[in-house]
């Protein structure tokens, strides 16, 4: 089935299973890699894109046209893997103690999926804490706009131009670590 | 060119900027699709979200629909007790006496409230007074020259709007103020309103005109239940022209003293009654000259 296009979502309150099915692949790359750089484990990704699209395919009357379709479903991505965070505290605190080694596992399964990524400059991206790596995502790879981000991450406009002045810094010292050739010295 | 202007302007030109053209490159070069087993449950929970929104949906209606034929029914019974000719219109005539019912109509003011039940033809409010669940107003209608005449009207306020309550006056010919009739001055006149049982108003009460200037202030002292004295608030509506009430609590009752004093507060003269309905005046002896 042939991609559906964003305005053809906007006055439809279900789809059938043929179309759904086409959204979600049209999408999911993008939606499970979102997450990925959001949680960095990959069965958790998993979890938050299926979790993504149940949410949206039931309420498909919800999506308005007021933005891309991809931001839509970003912004149900986000307070899906919130929520996730939320319960996934709670489950620490319980299990703690009976899994002593759950910590080296999960980085374990991050360093590999670093070695899965396509340029070293991805790499540093995803060595970066969360609050860095999600704008600066959004900013180089999907080409949000400083208002679009303001309005999914919940802060000011001025606060994300901040956020990605200061993981554009922190790249380009890591790089300059890695004593990679060919970027500019901003020092 | 210092660092921090550089890296702001790699950000607004994205693509000048190497790092950042790095990272418009895909971050997995391996594509990620959702398997069957996967996409099978997205249409299961997608289906499950439809369900369970629909049921709220229809649980919020249901709600909905329950408190606006509440509010409906509301708005009914007290459209049904207020309006002219309604509930409260059939309690009233019942306490008045009458065997049919009465129809009461509705006003924007007291005033209107007032001219639409009396039908005057001409009458002006010399006085407003605010008082529990409604106004107070103090009519003259000017019936005749060389007389007086007062009205006392109550209107109540509701939710429709201001709607008459209770009233009543009084006309005494040949009582032009300071008038001297058989050697004999009248101080001010009066009348007396009871408590009507079954309607609202703030009944008892006394009410009239000061017609002799030397009457500085106006005392009533009741019986029944709390005796003891009042003192009655004087109102001058026009230059010269003073008009005295006073509220009376619920238990008093009759027998009534009305005192005029004058400015030093003595006794000019009185008079007691035992009709709750009275009217009359209070009257001195004139002086012989």
């Amino acid at each position: 089935m042939e991609n559906i296009e964003d305005h053809d979502l906007i006055y439809r309150t279900r789809l059938g299973p043929d179309e759904m099915d086409a959204l979600v692949k049209q999408h999911w790359q993008d939606v499970w890699q979102y997450a990925l750089f959001l949680t960095r484990r990959e069965h958790v990704a998993e979890d938050i894109a299926q979790e993504t699209f149940m949410k949206a395919m039931g309420a498909v009357a919800s999506y308005r046209g007021d933005g891309p379709v991809k931001h839509w479903l970003f912004r149900i991505a986000r307070n899906t893997a919130f929520n996730y965070r939320k319960s996934a505290f709670w489950r620490k605190v319980v299990l703690v103690g009976l899994f002593p080694d759950g910590s080296r596992s999960s980085s374990a399964e991050s360093e590999y999926w670093r070695g899965e990524l396509s340029n070293e400059v991805w790499s540093a991206v995803w060595e970066l804490p969360a609050k860095y790596r999600e704008p600066i995502m959004l900013f180089a790879y999907y080409e949000w706009s400083y208002r679009e981000m303001a309005e999914l991450l919940g802060i000011s406009e001025g606060t994300v131009k901040s956020r990605l002045h200061r993981a554009r810094a922190m790249l380009a010292d890591r790089m300059k670590e890695a004593k990679l050739d060919g970027w500019p010295d901003n020092g | 060119m210092d660092g921090r202007t550089t890296d702001n302007e790699l950000l607004h030109n994205p693509l000048q900027d190497p790092l950042l053209a790095q990272l418009r490159q895909r971050p997995f070069a391996a594509g990620r699709m959702p398997s069957e087993r996967q996409l099978a449950f997205i249409a299961a929970g997608a289906h499950e979200a439809r369900r369970h929104i629909a049921r709220k949906r229809r649980i919020r209606f249901a709600w909905t629909g329950a408190v606006l034929a509440l509010v409906m029914l509301l708005i009914g019974l007290a459209y049904a007790y207020e309006a002219p000719g309604g509930i409260a219109d059939r309690h009233q005539a019942h306490a008045m006496g009458l065997t049919g019912t009465i129809r009461i109509p509705l006003g924007r003011t007291p005033e209107e409230a007032v001219e639409k039940f009396r039908n005057f033809g001409y009458m002006r409010v010399v006085h407003r007074e605010a008082v529990d669940g409604g106004m107070l107003l103090f009519v003259k209608r000017d019936l005749k020259q060389d007389s007086t005449d007062l009205q006392i009207e109550f209107v109540r306020h509701t939710w429709l709007g201001w709607k008459w309550g209770m009233g009543g006056g009084y006309y005494i010919g040949h009582s032009t103020p300071g008038s001297t009739v058989s050697g004999e001055k009248t101080l001010l006149n009066y009348m007396s309103l009871p408590h009507f049982p079954g309607i609202r108003g703030p009944f008892p009460l006394l009410f009239g005109e000061l017609t002799d200037p030397s009457v500085a202030s106006v005392v009533v002292r009741v019986g029944g239940g709390s005796p003891g004295k009042l003192e009655a608030t004087l109102v001058e509506y026009e230059p010269g022209q003073k008009l005295w009430f006073v509220l009376l609590p619920d238990s008093s009752a009759v027998q009534y003293t009305i005192q005029a004093l004058d400015r030093e507060g003595r006794l000019a003269a009185e008079k007691s009654f035992s009709d709750q309905r009275d009217m009359g005046e209070v009257k001195i002896k004139e002086s012989s000259p």
